[in-house]
């Protein structure tokens, strides 16, 4: 390195009338030609996002979408879903997505040991449970039914201050993945501590928050907010909206997804279409008597 | 013998499971550990002892399935053994067979062939004239003895007595000559007794008590530690601990310390006791701690590889069972499940959430002849089901159209669309086993105008509506 730097030094000494190569410092190592040399693998992160480090909502359209192909992993995201109706409800339909996209994925990484155990899936909060023949597909073998639904934990704090215990207990732990919970209001200090919980462990947190927190600061990656839509086909349909995500969204970005029959199997599909940023917004707030 | 089909026939869901050796050795084994109250020298007997040994327990008579207590010398403690026979006949509801005699053989021929549930025949001198009646089988000969002596007219010990005992030897083999002896107490039997399990515990009894929270705390914490660093010295792990803390007016506080999955691993365990500890309430003054650990299970270490990857793996499994035990502790282990699918087409009965300890494989060899267990998909069954049906009022038209206005947790919702009906039928191959309420029900899929889908059904017998999920 030293010799380097004095070759350099030596040849700015000599001045103008030698003017400084490219193929000099080429020769020094400072600079690294284009080709013909080693190159570092450089991976460029935003906040940690890369293809591999998040988890995709499996519907292209929306994986598409996100910069980071889908929820960035070792992040928090809040999920937003208000029915008038049941207001004590959380929706169950995304998380159980994100549950076999997490499954999938947290099995990949084992890929050469079979045996290894997988991180673990953690489910807090009754009211947010889907009933377990939701979560599991019929084309799936039964052992593969089993081992998916033998790695999520569910788990049932009796009040508010338990849950946040445990949620973070959860996050802190090196056996879980994906810690999905029904939250209660909590301020920005405590999402700022379970970000850097989910950070240190690289487990994905998602809050089912209850929509009167919406407009609350929080540390959340991004903010997602899912409403029901009348439908024309004969299958629920919901408006899916990404309102907030860090390091800007150029707009709102909305989707109409549905239960739908694709190639002779049932799953979640979208129509998208990206609306008007103050209309979502508005429209939003408006449907949350915001 | 009757056949289990016949007795099926004749009484209507009779409980039967099939026999199983092991399970019946290892219960007499733990009722034989549980007599060790009587005397320190408790066993088995021997036949059965080999039979184990051999892995033979399937052939062996059920009159060798028996318990032998020692009672020479423990009449300071019980008074005389006759009360100790009459305590345990009481204790086993007077289905037990119990003789008390001088010799192992003596006692094993009477407890098997007397008359009497219950002997009590004490002085040497007694015993011909008691074994005499008896079968020569209560001399635990072999069936062929015993029909080689019927033949020349020997059916009793009281016959076999009055023979030449020399004569007997040649002719019907040593063997009868041995437990004839033996049963006489002229030849010497061992008895093979069961060791009692070490248990680990630790009491410690304050003079003068203990006044001061903090000094319960750190003694309590104390003891915790010395417990856990004998368990891990000797590679032990403990499901769960048992904690009883007894105060001066002999009051005595219980406490369990349920553990997800048995553990060794001290630094661990004292992190997520300390908060629980610090959190006890304790009253007056506290004479007496005592801890015990429970579920003991010898632990696997498991070598740490030099790769990295498994070493995160081993890892990972640790801290699983660290975050469970933490949480289980925490908030207690029956709000820690996993869910498991059943075989049913009831919505409320085709899902459980079982305790995560408990191992639900066992009947998986059952369910992989059955159909699919999930054969529904999103679009059929909602991804909720709310915890009970609520009940709705409806406006629907007979006989199978799905409402068109319905009345649900006091507001009004006018449904723009349906599908349905759906019947479930009650599952009658299975109402034996479930006796249970269920009657019809016809499920529609609704929607309303603001695209609330929800599952509603009518109950078949009264006519009633109720919501049971909604897709969310």
């Amino acid at each position: 390195m030293r010799s380097s730097i004095s070759h350099l030094k030596n040849s700015l000494a000599s001045g103008p009338t030698s003017p400084l190569a490219i193929d000099d410092l080429v020769d020094t190592g400072l600079v690294w030609a284009a080709s013909g040399r080693p190159k570092t693998e450089i991976h460029f992160k935003t906040e940690g996002i890369s293809a591999s480090t998040s988890l995709p909502f499996t519907i292209p359209e929306i994986d598409n979408s996100l910069p980071a192909k889908g929820l960035p992993r070792g992040a928090l995201h809040e999920f937003f879903y208000h029915d008038t109706l049941q207001p004590e409800r959380r929706s169950s339909l995304i998380p159980t997505l994100l549950a076999q996209s997490a499954y999938n994925t947290l099995v990949s990484e084992n890929s050469w040991s079979r045996s290894a155990p997988t991180r673990a899936i953690v489910w807090i909060g009754k009211r947010s449970w889907p009933t377990p023949y939701a979560l599991i597909s019929p084309e799936h073998s039964y052992s593969a039914q089993e081992a998916f639904l033998n790695s999520i934990i569910f788990i049932d704090p009796p009040n508010n201050k338990l849950t946040l215990w445990t949620l973070e207990t959860a996050l802190r732990s090196k056996a879980v993945g994906l810690v999905i919970a029904e939250c209660p209001r909590i301020s920005l200090t405590v999402t700022k501590r379970f970000e850097l919980a989910a950070r240190e462990n690289g487990a994905t947190a998602l809050l089912l928050r209850d929509p009167s927190d919406l407009n609350l600061p929080s540390r959340a990656f991004t903010k997602w907010i899912m409403t029901p839509t009348p439908s024309q086909h004969d299958a629920p349909a919901w408006e899916l909206s990404l309102t907030n995500m860090r390091g800007g969204l150029q707009q709102p970005l909305s989707w109409l997804i549905g239960i739908h029959e694709q190639n002779s199997r049932i799953s979640v599909c979208v129509l998208p279409r990206v609306v008007d940023q103050c209309h979502t917004e508005e429209a939003s707030l408006a449907r949350f008597g915001t | 013998m009757m056949s289990l089909a016949l007795a099926e026939a004749l009484c209507p869901g009779i409980y039967n499971e099939p026999f199983d050796a092991i399970r019946d050795y290892t219960a007499l084994y733990t009722l034989a550990v549980w007599c060790l109250r009587y005397s320190p020298l408790v066993g088995l007997d021997s036949e059965l002892h080999t039979a184990r040994g051999k892995g033979e327990l399937n052939s062996l008579s059920s009159l060798h399935y028996g318990i032998i207590i020692d009672l020479s010398g423990t009449e300071r403690l019980h008074g005389p053994s006759r009360n100790v026979a009459t305590t345990l006949w009481k204790l086993f509801r007077q289905q037990a067979r119990i003789a008390v005699a001088p010799t192992i053989g003596s006692a094993w021929a009477l407890s098997r062939y007397a008359e009497s549930p219950l002997v009590v025949s004490l002085s040497p001198s007694e015993l011909p004239d008691a074994l005499a009646p008896l079968s020569t089988l209560a001399l635990r000969i072999t069936p062929q003895s015993a029909a080689a002596l019927s033949d020349v007219g020997i059916d009793t010990i009281g016959e076999l007595l009055t023979l030449p005992k020399h004569a007997l030897s040649a002719r019907f083999g040593k063997a009868l000559l041995s437990r004839l002896h033996q049963a006489l107490g002229e030849y010497e039997e061992r008895l093979r007794v069961v060791e009692p399990p070490t248990s680990y515990e630790r009491r410690k009894i304050f003079e003068p008590p203990l006044i001061h929270r903090r000094a319960i705390v750190v003694a309590i914490e104390h003891i915790f530690k010395d417990l856990i660093a004998e368990l891990s010295a000797r590679q032990i792990e403990a499901g769960y601990f048992s904690l009883s803390i007894s105060d001066t007016a002999a009051a005595t506080t219980h406490k369990e310390f349920p553990l997800a999955s048995a553990t060794n691993s001290m630094k661990h365990l004292l992190e997520i006791l300390e908060p629980i500890i610090d959190s006890m309430r304790f009253c007056g003054e506290i004479r007496e701690i005592y801890l015990r650990a429970h579920s003991l299970t010898r632990s696997t270490t498991q070598q740490r590889s030099f790769t990295a990857h498994q070493h995160e793996s081993t890892d990972i499994a640790r801290s699983h069972s660290e975050l469970l035990n933490s949480v289980s502790l925490r908030i207690g282990k029956d709000r820690v499940v996993r869910a498991v699918v059943h075989d049913s087409f009831i919505p409320e009965r085709s899902f459980s959430y079982n305790s995560i300890t408990e191992t639900t494989t066992s009947d998986s060899s059952q369910r992989a002849v059955m159909e699919p267990r999930s054969p529904y998909n999103l679009r059929e069954r909602p991804p909720t089901l709310l915890a009970t049906p609520e009940p709705i009022n409806t406006l629907a038209m007979l006989p199978d159209k799905p409402p068109s206005r319905i009345q649900w947790r006091g507001r009004h919702l006018s449904i723009i669309s349906g599908a349905g009906p759906e019947r479930i039928a009650p599952e009658w191959w299975r109402t034996h086993l479930h006796n249970d309420s269920f009657v019809g029900r016809d499920y529609f899929t609704i929607q309303d105008d603001a695209g609330r889908w929800l599952w509603v059904f009518r109950e078949a017998s009264s006519q009633r509506w109720f919501v049971h999920g909604v897709w969310n």
